[in-house]
């Protein structure tokens, strides 16, 4: 990183890419490093020795770099282009068509073109195709009416098998439904005693939960009567007494207000 | 005075561009004068041969005959002319190694040593030090050698030659270095005191 660093300094110093500034500290740097200003002289020293090798100052420029040549050639080339694409077209044409037994025929009745194998001119006569036809369609016939058959046979087949299949099923349901309701009267018998012994329980258990229940409530019942009387009691009793102490003291009023009245009478006779 | 005129001439070149692109012989004519020296040049130190510099700077204008429409940016024709200049120069110089094959299991030093004709100081003394740089440079990787030719002798910018290459301008300083350094190895290694000559 030092070196690169210092490459660049040379060649900036050397090439006057420096400002004065880091001109004076590179030149401070080299009057310290001796190393550096060897190698400095020794750069300017090369590029003197480079200086050696002028410029040819004139140079009579060819007739090959003037417009009217490079035309000239341009056009040349114009037509010595086409003529090579077509040349090398026509190449790869024939020799595709060698590889490929490219072939053309012209006869009376008409233009033909093959790859590979020659074509045949040999057609077939009107009697000839109608024969085939006919060959072909009685052949079409036939086999349909082998198949035909195959498929009548195996539907008879399939037939009987379905019969024999719905006649066994029949059978067997009957068989089924039998049984079925001899287990079906014994399950519901079973069942109805089971429902009735369950109800019994039933009754049994809410009928005791319910006199268990009656007998709290009573119980809570008489408790909360005789509470009531006590409390009427008690009522009473301090109402009672509450209408004595009164009466005592409207009987002690009256006393006094008849003692200060016969005092005021006495006083007044 | 030619040069400098020339110069000046090639960066005022915009209307004549246009003029080439529009199908004017004459500013074609001028826009091949302008560029050609320059261009010829490059191929010249890039090979060291005159023969295959005028083929390659021919194959560089024809191609611009046929692409100039297509320029876009007049001011991008240096970079182009550069770029394909470069191109040709690359793909004969690919051509010719694979014909001389035999020459990539021989060093450098073992050709300096085995070619009868590479002395440079008979060569300096016969006063051929132009042909001496040249052989030099041609030791160099290709890589090196165009941005060493760009640099030193087409006084391109940094940032030009980055462009021309399609590389960063750091490398292009890096290849620089290499190139002068390898050249300055082989100036060394053939025991010629260059300070003193000059």
């Amino acid at each position: 990183m030092e070196n690169s660093s210092n490459h660049l300094d040379i060649i900036n110093y050397l090439y006057d890419e420096m400002d004065p500034e880091e001109k004076r500290k590179f030149e401070e740097r080299m009057e310290h490093d001796s190393a550096l200003k060897e190698e400095v002289e020794a750069m300017m020293e090369t590029r003197n020795s480079l200086g050696q090798m002028t410029d040819h100052d004139e140079i009579d420029i060819p007739v090959k770099a003037t417009p009217s040549f490079i035309r000239q050639k341009q056009e040349t080339f114009h037509w010595i282009k086409p003529l090579v694409s077509v040349a090398a077209v026509i190449m790869i044409l024939l020799v595709t068509g060698y590889l490929t037994r490219f072939t053309i025929q012209y006869n009376e009745k008409g233009l033909l073109i093959s790859f590979g194998e020659t074509i045949s001119n040999q057609y077939a006569e009107k009697s000839e195709v109608d024969r085939m036809i006919k060959e072909a369609l009685s052949g079409q016939q036939t086999t349909f009416h082998r198949e035909l058959t195959k498929t009548n046979d195996s539907l008879k087949s399939l037939s009987s098998l379905l019969t024999q299949y719905n006649h066994d099923l029949n059978k067997g349901t009957s068989t089924s439904r039998m049984v079925s309701e001899a287990e079906l009267n014994e399950q519901i018998a079973d069942w109805q005693k089971a429902n009735q012994t369950l109800l019994q329980n039933y009754i049994q258990v809410v009928g005791k939960q319910q006199q268990e229940y009656m007998q709290d409530v009573l119980v809570q019942f008489s408790d909360y009567l005789q509470e009531q009387r006590e409390k009427d009691l008690l009522m009473i009793r301090q109402n009672l007494i509450d209408l004595k102490d009164y009466q005592d003291q409207q009987k002690m009023e009256t006393n006094q207000t008849l003692a200060s009245i016969m005092k005021t009478v006495s006083q007044q006779k | 005075m030619t040069k400098v005129l020339q110069e000046i001439a090639v960066d005022h070149s915009d209307s004549i561009i246009e003029k080439a692109k529009a199908g004017d012989q004459r500013a074609f004519n001028k826009l091949v004068g302008l560029w050609f020296n320059r261009i010829y040049n490059f191929c010249l130190k890039y090979f060291d041969d005159h023969d295959l510099a005028m083929e390659m700077t021919q194959k560089t204008f024809i191609a611009m005959h046929r692409h100039l429409p297509g320029i876009r940016d007049n001011d991008r024709l240096k970079y182009w002319l550069y770029k394909v200049a470069r191109n040709h120069c690359y793909e004969e110089g690919r051509k010719r190694s694979r014909g001389t094959w035999l020459s990539l299991f021989q060093s450098n030093e073992a050709h300096t040593q085995q070619d009868p004709y590479f002395h440079p100081e008979r060569k300096i003394y016969s006063t051929e030090k132009k042909q001496w740089v040249g052989e030099l440079l041609q030791r160099l990787p290709e890589e090196q050698r165009t941005v060493v030719i760009m640099k030193e002798f087409e006084n391109m910018k940094f940032r030009e030659i980055a462009e021309v290459l399609d590389v960063s301008e750091n490398t292009v300083k890096s290849r620089l270095y290499y190139g002068l350094k390898s050249l300055r190895k082989q100036i060394d290694n053939s025991g010629f005191n260059y300070r003193e000559e000059i």
